[in-house]
Protein backbone atom coordinates (compact mmCIF):
# COMPACT_ATOMS: atom_id res chain seq x y z
CA UNK A 1 0.00 0.00 0.00
CA UNK A 2 1.59 3.65 -0.75
CA UNK A 3 1.99 6.53 1.93
CA UNK A 4 -0.11 9.85 1.04
CA UNK A 5 2.36 12.41 3.33
CA UNK A 6 0.36 15.32 3.66
CA UNK A 7 1.40 19.04 3.61
CA UNK A 8 -0.26 21.56 5.75
CA UNK A 9 -1.92 23.33 3.04
CA UNK A 10 -3.81 19.61 1.76
CA UNK A 11 -4.71 19.59 5.33
CA UNK A 12 -6.32 22.50 5.44
CA UNK A 13 -8.18 21.79 1.91
CA UNK A 14 -9.06 17.99 3.01
CA UNK A 15 -10.29 19.50 6.20
CA UNK A 16 -12.36 22.50 7.09
CA UNK A 17 -12.25 24.38 3.49
CA UNK A 18 -12.77 21.66 1.28
CA UNK A 19 -14.98 18.84 3.95
CA UNK A 20 -13.57 15.96 1.76
CA UNK A 21 -13.15 13.54 4.64
CA UNK A 22 -15.40 11.06 2.58
CA UNK A 23 -12.79 11.25 -0.01
CA UNK A 24 -9.88 10.50 2.27
CA UNK A 25 -12.13 7.39 3.53
CA UNK A 26 -12.48 6.04 -0.27
CA UNK A 27 -8.92 6.63 -1.09
CA UNK A 28 -7.64 4.98 2.78
CA UNK A 29 -8.18 1.25 0.58
CA UNK A 30 -5.26 2.38 -1.34
CA UNK A 31 -3.03 4.56 0.66
CA UNK A 32 -1.94 5.18 4.20
CA UNK A 33 -2.22 8.84 5.35
CA UNK A 34 1.17 10.84 7.12
CA UNK A 35 1.66 13.65 8.06
CA UNK A 36 4.69 15.55 10.17
CA UNK A 37 4.76 17.46 13.64
CA UNK A 38 6.10 20.35 11.21
CA UNK A 39 3.16 20.45 8.93
CA UNK A 40 0.84 19.72 12.48
CA UNK A 41 2.36 23.03 14.14
CA UNK A 42 1.34 25.19 11.11
CA UNK A 43 -2.56 24.42 12.02
CA UNK A 44 -2.59 27.45 14.00
CA UNK A 45 -6.21 28.59 14.32
CA UNK A 46 -7.26 28.71 17.65
CA UNK A 47 -10.85 28.46 16.66
CA UNK A 48 -10.20 25.17 14.41
CA UNK A 49 -7.61 23.65 17.07
CA UNK A 50 -10.20 20.76 18.24
CA UNK A 51 -11.51 19.73 14.94
CA UNK A 52 -7.73 19.36 13.48
CA UNK A 53 -6.98 17.63 17.04
CA UNK A 54 -9.56 14.92 15.73
CA UNK A 55 -9.00 15.00 12.30
CA UNK A 56 -5.60 13.77 12.56
CA UNK A 57 -5.99 11.28 14.91
CA UNK A 58 -8.95 9.70 12.77
CA UNK A 59 -7.21 9.40 9.78
CA UNK A 60 -3.30 10.26 10.00
CA UNK A 61 -0.18 8.57 11.74
CA UNK A 62 1.96 12.14 12.23
CA UNK A 63 5.16 10.95 12.43
CA UNK A 64 8.99 12.37 11.51
CA UNK A 65 12.10 11.00 9.20
CA UNK A 66 14.37 8.70 11.42
CA UNK A 67 17.03 9.29 8.91
CA UNK A 68 18.79 11.73 6.79
CA UNK A 69 17.61 12.20 3.72
CA UNK A 70 19.11 15.57 2.14
CA UNK A 71 22.59 16.87 2.00
CA UNK A 72 23.33 20.38 4.09
CA UNK A 73 23.50 22.27 0.79
CA UNK A 74 20.11 21.05 -0.60
CA UNK A 75 18.66 21.32 3.33
CA UNK A 76 19.67 24.62 2.95
CA UNK A 77 18.15 25.96 -0.22
CA UNK A 78 14.70 24.48 1.44
CA UNK A 79 14.87 26.19 4.09
CA UNK A 80 15.08 29.55 2.41
CA UNK A 81 12.15 29.26 0.46
CA UNK A 82 9.66 26.48 1.95
CA UNK A 83 8.55 26.82 5.99
CA UNK A 84 9.30 23.40 8.48
CA UNK A 85 5.91 22.17 7.46
CA UNK A 86 7.11 21.45 3.91
CA UNK A 87 10.03 20.24 4.09
CA UNK A 88 9.37 17.67 6.92
CA UNK A 89 6.98 16.66 4.53
CA UNK A 90 9.71 16.13 1.40
CA UNK A 91 12.13 14.38 4.25
CA UNK A 92 9.28 11.77 5.26
CA UNK A 93 8.09 11.17 1.80
CA UNK A 94 11.77 10.32 0.29
CA UNK A 95 12.41 8.31 3.67
CA UNK A 96 9.19 6.07 3.15
CA UNK A 97 9.16 6.54 -0.61
CA UNK A 98 5.48 7.90 -0.09
CA UNK A 99 4.26 10.47 -2.36
CA UNK A 100 3.92 14.45 -0.94
CA UNK A 101 0.50 15.95 -1.24
CA UNK A 102 1.34 19.57 -1.96
CA UNK A 103 -0.80 22.48 -2.80
CA UNK A 104 2.05 25.28 -3.01
CA UNK A 105 3.68 25.21 -6.28
CA UNK A 106 6.98 26.55 -4.39
CA UNK A 107 7.05 23.23 -2.69
CA UNK A 108 5.55 21.30 -6.11
CA UNK A 109 8.58 21.97 -7.67
CA UNK A 110 11.11 21.79 -5.08
CA UNK A 111 9.47 18.15 -5.15
CA UNK A 112 10.20 17.69 -8.69
CA UNK A 113 13.57 18.82 -8.38
CA UNK A 114 14.02 15.94 -5.17
CA UNK A 115 12.36 13.30 -7.71
CA UNK A 116 9.73 12.78 -5.53
CA UNK A 117 6.62 11.84 -6.49
CA UNK A 118 3.52 14.01 -5.27
CA UNK A 119 0.60 14.99 -6.08
CA UNK A 120 -1.99 17.46 -4.51
CA UNK A 121 -5.93 18.22 -3.41
CA UNK A 122 -7.34 18.45 -6.89
CA UNK A 123 -4.99 15.68 -8.22
CA UNK A 124 -6.46 13.26 -5.07
CA UNK A 125 -10.40 14.34 -6.12
CA UNK A 126 -9.18 13.66 -10.08
CA UNK A 127 -8.43 10.13 -8.68
CA UNK A 128 -11.89 10.60 -6.55
CA UNK A 129 -13.51 10.91 -10.67
CA UNK A 130 -11.36 8.64 -12.13
CA UNK A 131 -12.66 5.68 -9.73
CA UNK A 132 -16.23 6.88 -10.03
CA UNK A 133 -17.11 7.57 -6.37
CA UNK A 134 -17.63 11.19 -7.19
CA UNK A 135 -19.39 12.75 -10.34
CA UNK A 136 -17.76 15.98 -11.90
CA UNK A 137 -20.53 17.82 -10.91
CA UNK A 138 -19.65 16.85 -7.22
CA UNK A 139 -16.00 17.47 -8.23
CA UNK A 140 -16.48 20.93 -9.50
CA UNK A 141 -18.66 21.57 -6.64
CA UNK A 142 -15.78 20.98 -4.24
CA UNK A 143 -13.52 23.02 -6.05
CA UNK A 144 -16.17 25.96 -5.31
CA UNK A 145 -16.45 25.28 -2.07
CA UNK A 146 -12.09 25.51 -1.78
CA UNK A 147 -12.48 28.38 -3.68
CA UNK A 148 -15.14 30.28 -1.29
CA UNK A 149 -13.13 28.90 1.66
CA UNK A 150 -10.22 31.32 0.32
CA UNK A 151 -8.22 28.24 -1.23
CA UNK A 152 -5.67 30.17 -3.80
CA UNK A 153 -6.81 28.29 -7.25
CA UNK A 154 -8.63 29.87 -10.05
CA UNK A 155 -12.30 29.89 -9.79
CA UNK A 156 -14.08 27.63 -12.58
CA UNK A 157 -16.08 29.51 -15.35
CA UNK A 158 -19.57 29.30 -15.93
CA UNK A 159 -20.07 25.59 -17.55
CA UNK A 160 -16.99 24.26 -16.95
CA UNK A 161 -16.76 20.65 -16.36
CA UNK A 162 -14.15 19.64 -13.58
CA UNK A 163 -12.33 17.25 -16.20
CA UNK A 164 -11.70 20.25 -18.26
CA UNK A 165 -10.96 22.36 -15.32
CA UNK A 166 -8.54 20.19 -14.33
CA UNK A 167 -6.69 19.76 -17.89
CA UNK A 168 -6.41 23.14 -17.55
CA UNK A 169 -4.66 23.92 -14.24
CA UNK A 170 -2.37 20.42 -14.98
CA UNK B 1 26.39 28.97 0.12
CA UNK B 2 29.53 26.23 0.40
CA UNK B 3 31.59 28.37 3.17
CA UNK B 4 27.81 28.82 4.71
CA UNK B 5 27.14 25.22 5.28
CA UNK B 6 31.06 24.50 6.39
CA UNK B 7 30.67 26.76 8.63
CA UNK B 8 27.27 25.39 9.89
CA UNK B 9 29.17 24.24 13.16
CA UNK B 10 30.33 28.03 14.39
CA UNK B 11 27.11 29.21 13.50
CA UNK B 12 25.84 26.74 16.10
CA UNK B 13 27.69 27.79 18.74
CA UNK B 14 27.00 31.10 18.17
CA UNK B 15 23.68 30.87 18.09
CA UNK B 16 23.56 29.00 21.55
CA UNK B 17 25.73 31.80 22.89
CA UNK B 18 23.43 34.19 21.70
CA UNK B 19 20.45 32.57 23.19
CA UNK B 20 22.98 31.73 26.85
CA UNK B 21 22.06 27.97 26.75
CA UNK B 22 24.85 25.24 27.74
CA UNK B 23 25.38 22.49 25.58
CA UNK B 24 24.13 20.23 29.19
CA UNK B 25 20.71 22.11 28.52
CA UNK B 26 20.15 22.49 25.26
CA UNK B 27 21.33 18.71 24.87
CA UNK B 28 18.87 17.89 28.18
CA UNK B 29 15.90 19.89 26.35
CA UNK B 30 16.97 17.75 22.88
CA UNK B 31 17.12 14.54 24.78
CA UNK B 32 20.61 13.77 23.05
CA UNK B 33 24.09 13.99 25.27
CA UNK B 34 26.02 17.49 25.49
CA UNK B 35 28.94 15.51 23.54
CA UNK B 36 26.73 15.12 20.59
CA UNK B 37 26.15 19.14 21.01
CA UNK B 38 30.11 19.58 21.27
CA UNK B 39 30.63 17.29 17.96
CA UNK B 40 27.59 19.50 16.20
CA UNK B 41 29.70 22.53 16.93
CA UNK B 42 33.36 21.37 16.67
CA UNK B 43 32.14 20.26 13.20
CA UNK B 44 32.80 16.44 13.62
CA UNK B 45 29.82 15.12 13.47
CA UNK B 46 26.43 16.67 11.64
CA UNK B 47 22.94 16.69 12.83
CA UNK B 48 20.35 15.09 11.04
CA UNK B 49 16.86 17.21 9.21
CA UNK B 50 15.30 15.79 11.85
CA UNK B 51 17.82 17.05 14.52
CA UNK B 52 18.20 20.43 13.02
CA UNK B 53 14.64 21.55 12.97
CA UNK B 54 14.76 20.24 16.39
CA UNK B 55 18.05 22.26 17.58
CA UNK B 56 16.01 25.29 15.62
CA UNK B 57 12.65 24.73 18.00
CA UNK B 58 14.96 24.36 21.25
CA UNK B 59 17.07 27.59 20.15
CA UNK B 60 13.82 29.82 19.02
CA UNK B 61 14.87 30.12 15.41
CA UNK B 62 13.85 29.26 11.94
CA UNK B 63 15.95 26.80 9.72
CA UNK B 64 16.64 29.18 7.31
CA UNK B 65 18.24 31.43 10.33
CA UNK B 66 20.23 28.55 11.40
CA UNK B 67 21.26 27.30 7.68
CA UNK B 68 22.07 30.88 5.56
CA UNK B 69 23.60 32.82 7.99
CA UNK B 70 24.80 35.70 5.74
CA UNK B 71 23.99 38.28 8.03
CA UNK B 72 25.01 38.03 11.56
CA UNK B 73 23.42 41.03 13.56
CA UNK B 74 26.16 41.71 16.46
CA UNK B 75 23.87 41.95 19.85
CA UNK B 76 25.13 44.35 22.41
CA UNK B 77 22.76 45.09 25.06
CA UNK B 78 23.98 47.97 26.51
CA UNK B 79 21.45 47.93 29.84
CA UNK B 80 21.95 45.71 32.57
CA UNK B 81 18.21 44.02 32.79
CA UNK B 82 17.03 41.86 35.48
CA UNK B 83 15.66 38.37 35.05
CA UNK B 84 12.91 37.94 34.07
CA UNK B 85 12.74 40.47 31.34
CA UNK B 86 15.98 39.59 30.37
CA UNK B 87 14.85 36.36 29.16
CA UNK B 88 12.04 37.73 27.28
CA UNK B 89 14.11 40.60 25.88
CA UNK B 90 17.14 37.86 24.60
CA UNK B 91 14.30 36.57 22.83
CA UNK B 92 12.96 39.80 21.39
CA UNK B 93 16.75 40.22 19.96
CA UNK B 94 16.66 36.80 18.18
CA UNK B 95 13.43 37.36 16.80
CA UNK B 96 15.09 40.90 15.71
CA UNK B 97 18.03 39.06 13.97
CA UNK B 98 15.93 36.56 12.24
CA UNK B 99 14.08 39.30 10.72
CA UNK B 100 17.45 41.29 9.92
CA UNK B 101 18.05 37.69 8.31
CA UNK B 102 14.77 37.61 6.50
CA UNK B 103 14.87 41.03 4.66
CA UNK B 104 18.34 40.12 3.31
CA UNK B 105 17.31 36.61 2.37
CA UNK B 106 13.87 38.42 0.28
CA UNK B 107 16.08 40.72 -1.15
CA UNK B 108 18.41 37.95 -2.43
CA UNK B 109 15.88 35.62 -3.64
CA UNK B 110 14.02 38.75 -5.47
CA UNK B 111 17.68 39.34 -6.99
CA UNK B 112 18.19 42.35 -5.40
CA UNK B 113 20.53 44.19 -2.62
CA UNK B 114 18.93 45.71 0.12
CA UNK B 115 20.38 49.77 0.09
CA UNK B 116 22.35 50.84 2.89
CA UNK B 117 21.67 54.00 4.52
CA UNK B 118 24.69 56.37 3.60
CA UNK B 119 23.59 59.21 5.82
CA UNK B 120 25.92 60.11 8.93
CA UNK B 121 26.60 62.55 11.30
CA UNK B 122 28.43 63.68 14.09
CA UNK B 123 26.37 64.34 17.18
CA UNK B 124 28.69 67.53 18.33
CA UNK B 125 27.61 70.43 21.02
CA UNK B 126 23.96 70.22 22.60
CA UNK B 127 23.82 73.82 21.19
CA UNK B 128 24.44 72.64 17.41
CA UNK B 129 21.39 70.29 17.76
CA UNK B 130 19.03 72.04 16.13
CA UNK B 131 20.49 73.02 13.31
CA UNK B 132 21.71 69.53 12.56
CA UNK B 133 18.25 68.15 13.70
CA UNK B 134 16.75 70.76 10.55
CA UNK B 135 18.87 69.38 8.58
CA UNK B 136 18.48 65.89 8.94
CA UNK B 137 14.46 66.58 8.51
CA UNK B 138 15.26 68.80 5.38
CA UNK B 139 16.62 65.71 3.64
CA UNK B 140 14.02 63.10 4.86
CA UNK B 141 11.66 66.03 3.62
CA UNK B 142 9.51 65.96 6.21
CA UNK B 143 7.46 68.98 8.04
CA UNK B 144 8.33 70.63 11.62
CA UNK B 145 5.33 68.11 12.69
CA UNK B 146 5.71 64.55 12.50
CA UNK B 147 3.22 61.42 12.44
CA UNK B 148 4.62 57.85 13.05
CA UNK B 149 3.19 56.89 9.62
CA UNK B 150 4.85 60.09 8.49
CA UNK B 151 8.42 59.18 9.56
CA UNK B 152 8.28 55.05 9.05
CA UNK B 153 7.35 56.37 5.41
CA UNK B 154 10.13 58.70 5.23
CA UNK B 155 12.81 56.10 6.90
CA UNK B 156 11.51 53.09 4.87
CA UNK B 157 12.39 55.85 1.33
CA UNK B 158 15.84 55.98 2.60
CA UNK B 159 16.47 52.27 3.19
CA UNK B 160 16.15 51.96 6.87
CA UNK B 161 13.73 48.85 7.55
CA UNK B 162 11.23 49.63 10.23
CA UNK B 163 8.78 46.72 12.15
CA UNK B 164 6.27 47.88 14.88
CA UNK B 165 6.56 45.14 17.16
CA UNK B 166 4.72 43.71 20.52
CA UNK B 167 8.17 43.78 22.37
CA UNK B 168 8.82 43.34 26.41
CA UNK B 169 7.31 46.42 28.22
CA UNK B 170 10.75 47.51 28.94
CA UNK B 171 12.03 47.31 25.22
CA UNK B 172 11.63 50.31 23.36
CA UNK B 173 13.51 49.95 20.59
CA UNK B 174 16.41 48.12 18.97
CA UNK B 175 18.21 49.28 15.40
CA UNK B 176 20.80 47.52 13.13
CA UNK B 177 23.21 49.52 10.81
CA UNK B 178 25.57 47.52 8.63
CA UNK B 179 24.80 46.24 4.99
CA UNK B 180 21.32 47.63 5.08
CA UNK B 181 19.60 49.15 8.58
CA UNK B 182 16.30 48.25 10.27
CA UNK B 183 14.79 49.65 13.41
CA UNK B 184 12.27 47.73 15.52
CA UNK B 185 9.84 49.93 17.87
CA UNK B 186 7.55 48.50 20.48
CA UNK B 187 3.80 47.88 19.10
CA UNK B 188 2.41 47.90 22.59
CA UNK B 189 3.16 51.32 23.53
CA UNK B 190 1.02 54.28 22.41
CA UNK B 191 1.49 55.86 18.62
CA UNK B 192 3.21 59.15 20.48
CA UNK B 193 5.56 56.75 22.57
CA UNK B 194 6.37 54.81 19.66
CA UNK B 195 7.14 57.92 17.48
CA UNK B 196 9.59 59.47 19.55
CA UNK B 197 10.96 55.46 20.06
CA UNK B 198 11.44 55.24 16.17
CA UNK B 199 13.00 59.45 16.42
CA UNK B 200 15.64 58.07 19.17
CA UNK B 201 16.50 54.76 17.33
CA UNK B 202 17.28 56.90 13.96
CA UNK B 203 19.62 58.85 16.02
CA UNK B 204 21.25 55.84 17.19
CA UNK B 205 21.46 54.74 12.92
CA UNK B 206 22.74 58.41 12.08
CA UNK B 207 25.14 59.00 14.77
CA UNK B 208 25.90 56.10 16.81
CA UNK B 209 25.74 52.62 15.00
CA UNK B 210 28.37 51.10 11.70
CA UNK B 211 31.42 52.72 13.27
CA UNK B 212 33.73 50.56 14.39
CA UNK B 213 35.21 48.02 11.65
CA UNK B 214 33.09 44.93 12.61
CA UNK B 215 30.12 46.36 11.49
CA UNK B 216 30.29 46.06 7.57
CA UNK B 217 29.33 43.93 4.67
CA UNK B 218 28.16 40.50 6.57
CA UNK B 219 28.04 42.17 10.16
CA UNK B 220 25.41 44.59 11.40
CA UNK B 221 25.97 46.25 14.61
CA UNK B 222 22.87 46.86 17.04
CA UNK B 223 21.69 49.12 19.92
CA UNK B 224 19.10 47.80 21.85
CA UNK B 225 17.69 50.60 23.93
CA UNK B 226 15.56 49.45 27.16
CA UNK B 227 13.86 52.21 29.20
CA UNK B 228 15.29 54.19 31.90
CA UNK B 229 19.25 53.41 31.54
CA UNK B 230 21.79 56.52 31.99
CA UNK B 231 23.73 54.96 28.82
CA UNK B 232 25.45 58.80 27.11
CA UNK B 233 24.60 57.33 23.88
CA UNK B 234 21.05 56.87 25.12
CA UNK B 235 20.76 60.64 26.41
CA UNK B 236 22.11 61.55 23.14
CA UNK B 237 19.34 59.93 21.25
CA UNK B 238 16.87 61.26 23.54
CA UNK B 239 18.39 64.72 22.86
CA UNK B 240 18.08 64.74 19.48
CA UNK B 241 14.53 62.76 19.00
CA UNK B 242 13.51 65.91 21.78
CA UNK B 243 14.58 68.70 19.13
CA UNK B 244 13.37 66.38 16.08
CA UNK B 245 9.75 66.20 17.56
CA UNK B 246 9.53 68.90 19.43
CA UNK B 247 12.03 72.24 18.06
CA UNK B 248 13.36 74.64 20.71
CA UNK B 249 12.33 77.18 18.97
CA UNK B 250 8.85 76.37 18.10
CA UNK B 251 8.68 75.77 22.22
CA UNK B 252 10.21 78.65 23.08
CA UNK B 253 7.91 80.83 20.64
CA UNK B 254 4.48 78.93 22.21
CA UNK B 255 6.03 79.67 25.81
CA UNK B 256 6.30 83.18 24.61
CA UNK B 257 3.02 83.55 23.53
CA UNK B 258 1.45 81.41 26.19
CA UNK B 259 3.39 81.74 29.12
CA UNK B 260 1.68 80.32 32.09
CA UNK B 261 -1.15 79.02 30.23
CA UNK B 262 0.91 76.37 29.07
CA UNK B 263 0.54 74.97 33.11
CA UNK B 264 -2.97 74.04 32.71
CA UNK B 265 -3.37 70.45 31.90
CA UNK B 266 -5.48 70.57 29.02
CA UNK B 267 -3.33 73.15 27.26
CA UNK B 268 -0.56 70.84 28.12
CA UNK B 269 -2.10 67.83 26.51
CA UNK B 270 -3.42 70.19 23.61
CA UNK B 271 0.48 71.22 22.97
CA UNK B 272 1.46 67.49 23.37
CA UNK B 273 -1.31 66.74 20.56
CA UNK B 274 0.17 69.36 18.65
CA UNK B 275 3.47 67.55 18.36
CA UNK B 276 2.33 64.21 18.29
CA UNK B 277 4.11 63.01 21.34
CA UNK B 278 2.70 62.05 24.98
CA UNK B 279 2.49 64.63 27.90
CA UNK B 280 5.48 63.20 29.41
CA UNK B 281 7.73 64.24 26.62
CA UNK B 282 6.68 67.39 26.06
CA UNK B 283 6.81 68.21 29.94
CA UNK B 284 10.49 66.43 29.78
CA UNK B 285 11.13 69.22 27.21
CA UNK B 286 9.44 72.13 28.45
CA UNK B 287 11.68 71.19 31.51
CA UNK B 288 14.76 71.21 29.93
CA UNK B 289 13.65 74.55 28.52
CA UNK B 290 13.43 75.54 32.44
CA UNK B 291 9.51 76.30 31.78
CA UNK B 292 8.79 73.64 34.67
CA UNK B 293 10.59 72.08 37.68
CA UNK B 294 11.04 68.28 38.01
CA UNK B 295 9.59 68.69 41.42
CA UNK B 296 6.08 69.90 39.25
CA UNK B 297 5.62 65.96 37.59
CA UNK B 298 3.57 65.25 39.91
CA UNK B 299 1.44 67.68 39.33
CA UNK B 300 0.37 66.54 35.74
CA UNK B 301 1.20 62.73 35.76
CA UNK B 302 0.13 59.94 38.38
CA UNK B 303 1.38 57.05 36.64
CA UNK B 304 3.20 54.99 33.85
CA UNK B 305 1.56 53.46 31.20
CA UNK B 306 -0.43 50.17 31.41
CA UNK B 307 1.70 47.85 28.90
CA UNK B 308 0.49 44.48 28.44
CA UNK B 309 3.18 41.42 28.75
CA UNK B 310 4.08 40.29 25.57
CA UNK B 311 4.94 36.42 24.47
CA UNK B 312 8.00 35.66 26.14
CA UNK B 313 8.70 33.39 22.63
CA UNK B 314 8.67 34.54 19.19
CA UNK B 315 7.59 37.66 21.01
CA UNK B 316 7.31 39.67 17.82
CA UNK B 317 3.71 37.81 16.37
CA UNK B 318 2.13 40.52 14.35
CA UNK B 319 -1.25 40.30 13.48
CA UNK B 320 -1.88 43.20 11.40
CA UNK B 321 0.48 43.16 8.58
CA UNK B 322 -0.12 46.02 7.20
CA UNK B 323 0.81 48.27 9.92
CA UNK B 324 3.42 45.88 12.04
CA UNK B 325 5.86 44.88 9.03
CA UNK B 326 7.95 47.41 7.01
CA UNK B 327 6.13 47.93 4.01
CA UNK B 328 9.21 47.45 1.51
CA UNK B 329 9.45 44.31 2.94
CA UNK B 330 6.04 43.10 2.84
CA UNK B 331 5.58 43.90 -0.82
CA UNK B 332 9.06 42.40 -2.03
CA UNK B 333 8.26 38.86 0.03
CA UNK B 334 4.62 39.02 -1.39
CA UNK B 335 5.87 39.66 -4.70
CA UNK B 336 8.15 36.43 -4.34
CA UNK B 337 5.02 34.39 -3.12
CA UNK B 338 3.19 35.58 -6.32
CA UNK B 339 5.58 34.61 -8.35
CA UNK B 340 5.73 31.13 -6.48
CA UNK B 341 9.24 31.55 -5.68
CA UNK B 342 7.87 31.24 -1.70
CA UNK B 343 5.45 29.08 -0.06
CA UNK B 344 2.74 30.65 2.08
CA UNK B 345 4.27 29.53 5.31
CA UNK B 346 7.58 30.46 4.45
CA UNK B 347 5.51 33.85 3.87
CA UNK B 348 4.13 34.04 7.46
CA UNK B 349 7.48 32.90 9.05
CA UNK B 350 8.92 35.81 7.29
CA UNK B 351 6.28 38.06 8.56
CA UNK B 352 6.40 36.70 12.07
CA UNK B 353 2.43 35.74 11.72
CA UNK B 354 0.26 32.90 12.33
CA UNK B 355 -0.14 30.62 8.60
CA UNK B 356 -4.28 31.54 9.34
CA UNK B 357 -3.23 34.75 9.62
CA UNK B 358 -1.42 35.46 6.67
CA UNK B 359 -4.10 32.98 4.91
CA UNK B 360 -6.80 36.25 5.31
CA UNK B 361 -4.56 38.01 4.31
CA UNK B 362 -3.51 37.08 1.11
CA UNK B 363 -7.04 35.98 0.50
CA UNK B 364 -8.04 39.89 0.76
CA UNK B 365 -5.36 40.89 -0.96
CA UNK B 366 -7.06 38.28 -4.20
CA UNK B 367 -9.94 39.64 -3.21
CA UNK B 368 -9.56 43.22 -3.40
CA UNK B 369 -7.32 42.96 -6.85
CA UNK B 370 -10.34 40.95 -8.12
CA UNK B 371 -12.95 44.36 -7.00
CA UNK B 372 -10.27 46.31 -8.85
CA UNK B 373 -10.76 44.45 -12.08
CA UNK B 374 -14.22 43.94 -12.10
CA UNK B 375 -14.60 47.82 -11.10
CA UNK B 376 -12.13 49.13 -14.41
CA UNK B 377 -14.11 50.47 -16.92
CA UNK B 378 -14.24 48.56 -19.94
CA UNK B 379 -11.23 49.97 -22.60
CA UNK B 380 -12.52 51.98 -24.84
CA UNK B 381 -8.77 52.56 -27.52
CA UNK B 382 -9.41 53.63 -30.88
CA UNK B 383 -10.73 50.86 -33.03
CA UNK B 384 -11.01 48.26 -29.57
CA UNK B 385 -14.02 47.75 -27.50
CA UNK B 386 -16.07 50.13 -28.72
CA UNK B 387 -15.76 49.40 -32.14
CA UNK B 388 -16.31 45.96 -31.98
CA UNK B 389 -19.35 46.34 -29.93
Amino acid sequence: MDSLVFDTSALLNFGHRGDLAALLKKLSSEYKYFTTPGAQAELTDPERKQFYTAFLREYFTVQSATTPQFDLPTLARLARILDPGEITVLTLAREIKGIAVLDEKAARREAGLLDLRFTGTLGLLHQGLQRKWFTDAECLARVVKLCDARFAIPRPTVGQSFTDYFAVLK
Amino acid sequence: MGDIIHNLHTRLAEVRALVSLSQTTLAGKMGVSPSLISHWEKGTRTPSETQLLDLARHLGITLDYLLNSEIRPSFQCRARVTSPQRDAIDQTLLDASMQVHAVDTAYRLAGKIPQPFILRADFGSTEALPSVTSHLRDTLKLNRRVTLDELKQALSEWNIFVFDWAMPRDLSGVSFRGAFSAIFINHLQPPTRRLFTLAHEFAHVVFHLGRDNAAGKDRMETQVSIASHRDPLEKQANAFASEFLMPRSDLEALVAKHKDRLRDPAMLEAVARNFNVSRDAIFYRLTQLEFFRWSDKSAYFGGTYPLPDAPRVRVAECKNIDSQVDARFRDTALSLYQEEKISTGKLAEWFFTPRHVVEEYLAELRQSKEQVISDEPAQNHEGEAAGVA
